[in-house]
C-alpha cells in the first residue's frame, strides 16, 4: 500500500484523511476547480417576459453544463474557498497517481471556466395590432394564387431520353431533306417596308462617309444574324463607305472581322484594314461603357485592335463623336445591348439615325422602340426572315437562302410537334381526371 | 462549300468544326464525355480569349502604355496612375484579410453602373415611350392623320399599357373585419393585363424558340453541305 502524502506540505497523511492533520488544509480543495462566478445580476437577454431566470437558476443551469464530477466539486469550491487567499487557490495539486503531490500541473479550471450556458433568448416574436393586420391582409393577397395540383403518374410512360432522340431525329431530318434533294422548296420572304425603309438609309450613303457598326452577339447566334447582316453589309460595300467596327461583347471583336472577310469574299468586293475600315475592338462595362463612347468616342478609343492611331485615316478627320456618323448600326441578339445602346447612345446621335439587325428572340421587345412616335430605332431587321426580305428587296443573295427552305420547313414541324404534344397532354390529362373524379365518386 | 478550294488550314477548320457540332449534338443520347469535353473546352477557350483581348483591348493601351508614355510629365497623372491604383485596390477583394481596401472602388463602379442604368432607362426608354404612347392619338405626329384605325390601335396600345401597368399594383385597404382585397375595377383591369401579358410572353417564346431553330438549322446546314461536297469531290 502506498503512502499518501498532503500535497500542500508533503508530510504523510491517512487514506481517509479529508485535511491534512499537519498543514488543516482542505484535500479535497487541492483538485483544481474552477471558480464560480455567482452571478448574482445577471439577467437573461429576453425580447419578452416570458423567459424569467433568477440568480440561483442561472448558477445551477451552468452547473448543469457541466459534468457532474466537476460540478460537484466546483459548487463544494464555491462554498469553501471562499475564505482562502488567491496565492493558495492558485495552488494546483494531483492526489491521484503517478502524478500525486505535484503542484501546477493538469490546468483544467480555465477551460471550464470557459464553458458557460448561453443566455437564454426567447424565440416568441411580439407582433403589434398593426402588424397582424397586414400579415393578414398578405395572406388574402396570396390566397388568390391556387396551389399547385400534384403531378400525376402518366398511363402513356414514355422514357424521356427517347421522346429526346425521337423529337431530334424528325427535326434533324427535317432540315436535312431539303439540304440534300432542294425539296420542298419555300419561296423567299417577300421585300417589306421595314427592308424598304432600311434600305433607303443606305442607299443615300456617300462614298467614304464613315458608319459605325457594332457587332454586339456572341458565336451561338451567328448562324441567325451573319445571314441577316450580310445583304446589308454587301449593299454597304457597294457604296464603298469606310467602316468603323466595333464591339461591347469580347467576342463580338473577332466576328466583326469575320463578318467583313466573309462579306467581302462573297460579294467580291475587296475590304481591308486600314484602307477600307478600322476595328476599335472591345469597349467594356455594359450600358457605362457605351456611356464613355458617346460622350466622346475619340478617348475611348484612342487605338485600333492593331494597335495603331484610330483617327489618322482621312475618312474619319471630321468625326469627334458619335454624331459624326453618318450611320450606326447594331447587330445584337440581347435586349440589354439594344436597349443599352437606345439608352446611352441614341440621345447623342442628333439626326444620325440608329439602325438595327436584331435576333428573333430580341423583336417583341425592340418594336416598341421601332413604332415609337418619333423613332427611337430608325430601322430594324429581325432574324433570317428579315435577311432574307432585305435581300429579295435590294436583290442580292445573303447568307440566308441556302437555309431559307430548311428553316421554313423545321418551323412547320415545330410548330406540328408542339401541337400534337400538346393534343396528346390535352387528352391524357382529361382521361387521367375522368378516372380521378369516377374514383372519387 | 467547295472542298477542293480548301486549304489545309481550312480543312482542319472545318473538321474540328465538325466535330465540335457532333459532340455537342450527341447530348441527344443522354450526358456523355464528347459532350462534356465539348462543354469544357469551349469554356476553357473563351476564358482564354477574353484574358487576350482584355490585355490587348484594355490593359495594355489603356493602363500601362499611358504609364509608359507619361514618364516625367505630370499633367496627365491623375489619368494615369489613378486607375492603375483603383485597380490594385480592386485586386485586394481576392485577400478576404484585405478585401476592405478594394470595397470603396467596389462601391463606386456599382454606384456608376446604376446611376447610369437608371438616368438611361428613364431618359432613353420611360419618358420616350409615354410621349410616344400620347403622340399616337395625335394625327399629326404620325404624319397620316387622324384615321380610325390609327385611333382604334393606339387606344389599344394604351389599354395594353395602363392594364399591364395595373396588374402589378398590388395596394389593398383592409377593414376590421375586411380581409385585404384590390378593389374590384382594379383586378379587373388587371384582368385584362395579364392576357397582355400572357399574349406577351408567348410572343417572346415563339421568337426564342425560332432563333434556336436558326441556330440548329445553320449547324445541320453545315454538316449537310460537308458531306454533300465529300460525296460530290
Amino acid at each position: 500500500m502506498e503512502e499518501r502524502l498532503c500535497p500542500y506540505c508533503g508530510k504523510p497523511i491517512g487514506p481517509d484523511d479529508t485535511s491534512c492533520p499537519f498543514c488543516q488544509k482542505e484535500l479535497i480543495a487541492a483538485i483544481p476547480s474552477p471558480t464560480v462566478e455567482k452571478k448574482q445580476d445577471a439577467q437573461p437577454t429576453s425580447i419578452d417576459n416570458d423567459v424569467q431566470t433568477d440568480s440561483h437558476q442561472d448558477i445551477s443551469k451552468e452547473n448543469d453544463a457541466k459534468p457532474d464530477s466537476i460540478s460537484a466539486s466546483e459548487t463544494t469550491n464555491a462554498t469553501q474557498s471562499e475564505d482562502k487567499s488567491s496565492e493558495e487557490k492558485n495552488k494546483r495539486g494531483e492526489i491521484i497517481k503517478p502524478l500525486n503531490g505535484l503542484e501546477d500541473i493538469l490546468p483544467i479550471q480555465p477551460v471550464i471556466d470557459t464553458i458557460t450556458k448561453p443566455n437564454p433568448y426567447s424565440i416568441k416574436v411580439n407582433i403589434t395590432p398593426s402588424e397582424q393586420k397586414n400579415i393578414q391582409l398578405l395572406q388574402e393577397l396570396s390566397k388568390d394564387s391556387p396551389p399547385a395540383r400534384p403531378g400525376r403518374k402518366s398511363k402513356i410512360f414514355i422514357p424521356k431520353h427517347i421522346l429526346q432522340i425521337l423529337i431530334g431525329t424528325i427535326l434533324i431530318l427535317t432540315i436535312i431533306w431539303p439540304i440534300l434533294f432542294d425539296k420542298p422548296s419555300f419561296p423567299l420572304p417577300e421585300a417589306n417596308i421595314n427592308s424598304s425603309a432600311f434600305s433607303q438609309y443606305i442607299l443615300s450613303l456617300q462614298n467614304n462617309v464613315p458608319v459605325l457598326i457594332a457587332f454586339d452577339y456572341n458565336p451561338g447566334y451567328s448562324g441567325e444574324l451573319d445571314a441577316a447582316s450580310l445583304p446589308i453589309l454587301e449593299q454597304l460595300m457597294q457604296r464603298d463607305v469606310y467602316l468603323i467596327l466595333l464591339s461591347t461583347s469580347p467576342s463580338g471583336v473577332i466576328q466583326a472581322e469575320r463578318v467583313i472577310n466573309k462579306t467581302s469574299e462573297m460579294a467580291s468586293i475587296p475590304y481591308s484594314s486600314p484602307a477600307n475600315y478600322v476595328n476599335l475592338g472591345y469597349i467594356p462595362g455594359g450600358a457605362t461603357g457605351l456611356n464613355s463612347l458617346a460622350a466622346g468616342i475619340r478617348t475611348t478609343f484612342p487605338q485600333s485592335i492593331n494597335g495603331e492611331p484610330a483617327w489618322q485615316m482621312q475618312q474619319l478627320q471630321n468625326v469627334h463623336s458619335v454624331a459624326d456618323f453618318q450611320l450606326v448600326i447594331v447587330v445584337t441578339e440581347s435586349v440589354e445591348t439594344a436597349r443599352a445602346w437606345i439608352e446611352q447612345v441614341r440621345p447623342l446621335l442628333r439626326d444620325t439615325p440608329l439602325l438595327m439587325i436584331v435576333s428573333s428572340q430580341v423583336e417583341p421587345l425592340i418594336t416598341p422602340y421601332y413604332e415609337a412616335v418619333p423613332r427611337q430605332v430608325d430601322g430594324l431587321i429581325v432574324g433570317i426572315a428579315g435577311g432574307s426580305s432585305y435581300g429579295v428587296f435590294t436583290g442580292q443573295s445573303g447568307g440566308s437562302n441556302e437555309i431559307w427552305s430548311a428553316f421554313s420547313l423545321s418551323i412547320l414541324v415545330a410548330v406540328a410537334l408542339i401541337l400534337i404534344g400538346s393534343f396528346i397532354n390535352a387528352t391524357i390529362s382529361s382521361s387521367e381526371q375522368d378516372d380521378h373524379d369516377r374514383g372519387n365518386g | 462549300m467547295n472542298l477542293g478550294n480548301l486549304t489545309m488550314f481550312d480543312y482542319a477548320g472545318i473538321l474540328v468544326g465538325l466535330f465540335l457540332t457532333l459532340s455537342i449534338f450527341s447530348y441527344l443520347l443522354g450526358d456523355n464525355a464528347l459532350f462534356r469535353f465539348a462543354v469544357h473546352l469551349f469554356i476553357g477557350v473563351s476564358a482564354g480569349y477574353l484574358v487576350v483581348v482584355t490585355w490587348y483591348n484594355i490593359i495594355f493601351p489603356k493602363l500601362l502604355l499611358p504609364l509608359l508614355e507619361n514618364e516625367g510629365r505630370s499633367s496627365n497623372l491623375l489619368t494615369t496612375y489613378l486607375p492603375l491604383i483603383f485597380s490594385l485596390l480592386l485586386l485586394t477583394k481576392l485577400v478576404p484579410r484585405l478585401s476592405g481596401m478594394g470595397s470603396p472602388i467596389m462601391a463606386y463602379l456599382i454606384g456608376i453602373g446604376a446611376a447610369t442604368a437608371i438616368g438611361g432607362a428613364i431618359m432613353g426608354t420611360l419618358f420616350p415611350q409615354i410621349i410616344s404612347t400620347i403622340n399616337l392619338f395625335d394625327g399629326q405626329n404620325n404624319g397620316q392623320g387622324l384615321i380610325w384605325y390609327l385611333v382604334l390601335e393606339s387606344s389599344f396600345i394604351l389599354i395594353g399599357t395602363l392594364s399591364t401597368l395595373i396588374y402589378f399594383h398590388f395596394g389593398a385597404r383592409s377593414g376590421a373585419n375586411d380581409p385585404g382585397k384590390r378593389a374590384v375595377w382594379i383586378e379587373s383591369i388587371a384582368g385584362v393585363g395579364k392576357i397582355f401579358i400572357a399574349i406577351t410572353f408567348g410572343a417572346i417564346f415563339a421568337n426564342v424558340l425560332i432563333a434556336s431553330l436558326t441556330a440548329f438549322v445553320e449547324r445541320w446546314n453545315f454538316i449537310g453541305h460537308f458531306f454533300l461536297s465529300l460525296f460530290q469531290s
